[in-house]
């Protein structure tokens, strides 16, 4: 009731009330617990704001019924699990040397209480308050925080130990973000307002030892569900190694030497995941010759007997083949690793799953480590070519495995074929021509299934798996050369169509998945995509309509750009059709608003396409594109002001496209069509002017702008000089040619060369 | 942090495909306009050298 009525200014006297239930001497337990405990809750839900007035009352009451003079422990628990709720509005006080300390001594103090469930709110409180209180914490680090957070991580109790860990994981955090701080700062030539105390580095040794103790923690049965603090210790020595860097490995290397090869499978188990956990964080060059080194006693443990080893080998496998590839790529380890792997594959989901990551991983870093000619874009060769056609049989064989809805197998199976094809050489390409055809199949084979399959849970599996093929049919037609692609677009798109004319072509996942694949066959087939387009116009349609599925809606918009582009011209019979439903969405207010910057930069594409014949449409969308660039947004929320500088940039490219179009090809002699534009010149410059001076615009707006102002200049010569030459465009064009973007400054620096090119004639 | 256990890069789930796919758009619309702006890399290069 607080929450609903305290934001209208009802209820008034309410917390001076509970504060009083709290503080008045001869009040009951029972009294004070339920206060506390109202107090908490209204504080968890609450905005903190409303609450900011009150919150030196509110504080006296929790930190009254926190002190360990409090007899209740029941008391002392809703007190303190209130003062964990109310940590982000006491800013003020913990700003005050004295109120601050006063807190710290009472959290301290609750830390050090009998009753678990007091410990376990306090240490949550020490968490919380070092998120929020950094800066602040050095007094209490050494002297008392330190020894309380070690104290509770070697706690039996699970529960506690977990708030010990978590508290130096949140430390790990603050010092990343600290860290990362530091170098933008250092890169901007200014002092960072708050620096790193360094406190993990500093605990570095004491900590360490402990989590590796905690990773062997573990129960017989291993609950994917279930956080405990063997598996708060693995992700918390991930974040010390992210943070402490290279001074990590030597405090764990000893212990993955000693217990890789124990005899118990939790001591096995810890060794990996701790050797798993350091490979982010220190230097790779100083990591890549002992992970030389252990690869032989990974590939070993892949066929452990116990299978949360094999589990923490396979995820260990994939971080070496992610973070650290070079170490694996050589032949020496490459064949025992990829045949493991494979074997892998036939493993438990859980297991299967990591390998197929691992996979993904080998296949794009042996890509980016081929050797590339100068004049071609792709290798001819690499390092994965005689393993290629075996692996990418082993993922189809277990895209088909019956337990692949387990531990995202399947996904995981297909996105290593996608990889694997995307970044497959050219010796390797009669290989990528099977696999189209093999996915082309099961595509038919699940098309078939649309009637057979009717229970929710494999309806669900059977849309996923219809996404995945629509996608792996893109990373291959993406690989096929432009003579192979019309042999097969026939059968592609008659798939694609049947997809799109199913029930489950109409659920938004398949449909924007079977849109985007028509995406990526426009762009293959240029032209020649033209024969299929009055067979696919209807399905276009139906995605331009469906507003409600805004990312299907986005995906029709964006494929009306690719045929644009592709058809040029030959887009003008389904122009009248097309325009007419963009202009409803961008007039529709239930059109969610991430599709309409969109909308109108495919008007640019398609005045770009069909030239002349956009002055049907000129006026209604300059208007609408006179509109969209007086839009104005709440400064205050960043995702508005983002929004904003997508509305124009979507606006300029627009502008850019219609002044290209009208323009025509004909260098020397502009086309007559272009003085209907004219008249808007004025406005366009001006809106570049009012971007110039917004201190928000976004370097792709500062782009989108220089490109406007040269085709400006191209297409209306020395006239649009006396509007350029002003000091808000000249400032833009010189940051843009000053910029780090490359898009900003190349158009920054043409504009700039376009406009000297008139002043010279003039 | 229940998700940074044992945690893996996913290549491309449907929430990056569709961001790579947007992304793709983007750059071959602009680089649509820049063939027509004669900035297309040999053209550029050849008015730069002029």
């Amino acid at each position: 009731i607080a929450c609903a009525e305290l934001p209208h200014g009802m209820w008034p006297n309410l917390i001076a009330e509970l504060t009083r239930n709290v503080t008045t001497q001869g009040s009951t337990e029972m009294m004070r617990e339920s206060t506390l405990e109202a107090i908490g809750y209204i504080c968890q839900d609450i905005d903190p704001d409303l609450l900011q007035t009150q919150s030196n009352e509110i504080l006296t009451a929790i930190v009254h019924g926190m002190k360990k003079e409090e007899p209740s422990n029941h008391v002392r628990h809703a007190a303190t699990n209130a003062l964990l709720n109310s940590l982000e509005f006491t800013k003020p006080n913990f700003d005050k040397d004295t109120e601050r300390h006063f807190i710290m001594q009472v959290v301290c103090e609750a830390t050090q209480s009998v009753d678990t469930r007091v410990r376990v709110s306090a240490l949550q409180c020490l968490v919380k308050i070092m998120s929020l209180y950094y800066m602040y914490m050095e007094h209490y680090m050494g002297p008392a925080l330190f020894a309380i957070t070690m104290e509770g991580m070697k706690s039996e109790v699970d529960e506690i130990a977990l708030q010990g860990v978590e508290f130096w994981s949140t430390v790990c955090d603050e010092e990343v973000d600290l860290a990362i701080e530091l170098s933008e700062a250092a890169e901007q030539g200014r002092p960072p307002e708050r620096t790193s105390r360094f406190y993990a580095k500093g605990a570095l040794q004491y900590l360490t030892p402990i989590l590796l103790v905690l990773l062997t923690r573990q129960e017989g049965y291993d609950d994917d569900d279930e956080w405990n603090p063997c598996k708060a210790a693995g992700v918390c020595l991930m974040l010390m190694a992210t943070c402490c860097e290279d001074d990590i490995v030597q405090h764990v290397l000893p212990f993955v030497k000693d217990n890789i090869k124990h005899q118990d499978w939790r001591n096995r188990d810890a060794a990996v995941m701790a050797f798993g956990s350091i490979l982010e964080g220190p230097d790779p060059t100083k990591l890549k010759p002992i992970v030389e080194q252990a690869m032989p006693m990974l590939i070993e443990l892949l066929k452990d007997s116990s299978v949360v080893v094999r589990d923490t080998t396979a995820w260990a496998v994939g971080r070496v083949c992610e973070m650290l590839p070079d170490a694996v790529l050589q032949e020496q380890s490459l064949s025992p690793l990829l045949q493991a792997l494979m074997e892998g594959l036939t493993a438990e989901p859980r297991v299967a799953s990591n390998v197929c990551w691992a996979c993904s991983s080998l296949a794009e870093a042996a890509y980016e480590n081929a050797d590339v000619a100068d004049d071609s874009s792709e290798p001819e060769t690499y390092c994965l070519t005689q393993y290629f056609e075996l692996i990418v049989e082993k993922l189809l064989q277990t895209t088909d495995r019956q337990d692949g809805n387990q531990h995202n197998l399947r996904n995981a199976a297909y996105e290593a074929l996608m990889e694997m094809v995307k970044n497959s050489p050219k010796d390797c390409y009669t290989v990528v021509q099977k696999t189209t055809l093999v996915v082309l199949e099961k595509l038919e084979r699940v098309l078939q299934m649309e009637n057979i399959i009717q229970m929710p849970p494999d309806r669900a599996q059977y849309t996923d798996l219809q996404s995945l093929l629509c996608a792996t049919l893109q990373s291959v037609l993406r690989k096929v050369t432009p003579d192979d692609a019309p042999k097969i677009s026939d059968q592609i798109m008659s798939a694609l169509l049947r997809m799109l004319s199913s029930s489950t072509g109409k659920m938004g996942g398949v449909q924007e998945d079977a849109l985007l694949a028509v995406s990526t066959l426009v762009e293959v087939l240029g032209e020649n995509f033209l024969k299929y387009m009055e067979a696919f116009k209807p399905f276009l349609i139906e995605g331009l309509k469906n507003v409600q599925e805004h990312q299907v809606c986005l995906a029709a918009v964006g494929l009306v750009g690719d045929l644009s582009r592709a058809l040029g011209q030959k887009t003008l019979p389904y122009c009248d059709e097309i325009m007419l439903k963009l202009l409803e969405n961008l007039s529709n207010a239930s059109v969610h608003r991430s599709v309409k910057p969109q909308i109108l930069s495919v008007f640019g594409d398609i005045a770009l396409a069909i030239g002349p014949y956009f002055k049907n449409y000129l006026e209604v969308v300059v208007n609408t594109l006179q509109q969209a660039s007086q839009a104005q947004v709440d400064k205050t929320d960043y995702d508005m002001i983002d929004y904003l500088n997508e509305l124009r940039e979507g606006c300029l490219e627009a502008y850019t496209g219609i002044t290209q179009g009208l323009k025509g090809d004909d260098e020397q002699n502009a086309s007559v069509d272009l003085g209907l534009i004219q008249p808007h010149v004025a406005h366009m410059i001006s809106f570049i002017e009012h971007i110039a001076l917004d201190e928000d615009h976004s370097d792709s707006n500062i782009a989108a702008c220089c490109g406007l102002i040269g085709d400006l200049c191209t297409a209306f010569g020395g006239s649009i000089l006396q509007l350029v030459d002003k000091e808000p465009i000249q400032g833009l064009l010189t940051k843009g040619r000053r910029s780090k973007v490359n898009k900003a400054k190349t158009l920054a620096t043409w504009a700039t060369k376009e406009i000297r090119k008139l002043k010279n004639a003039s | 942090r229940f998700s940074q256990y044992k945690s893996k890069r996913f290549f491309l789930d449907q929430d990056e495909r569709r961001n790579k796919i947007l992304d793709q758009q983007k750059k071959r619309r602009y680089d649509f306009k820049n063939h027509i702006r004669c900035l297309a890399d040999d053209a550029w290069k050849k008015a730069q050298d002029d």
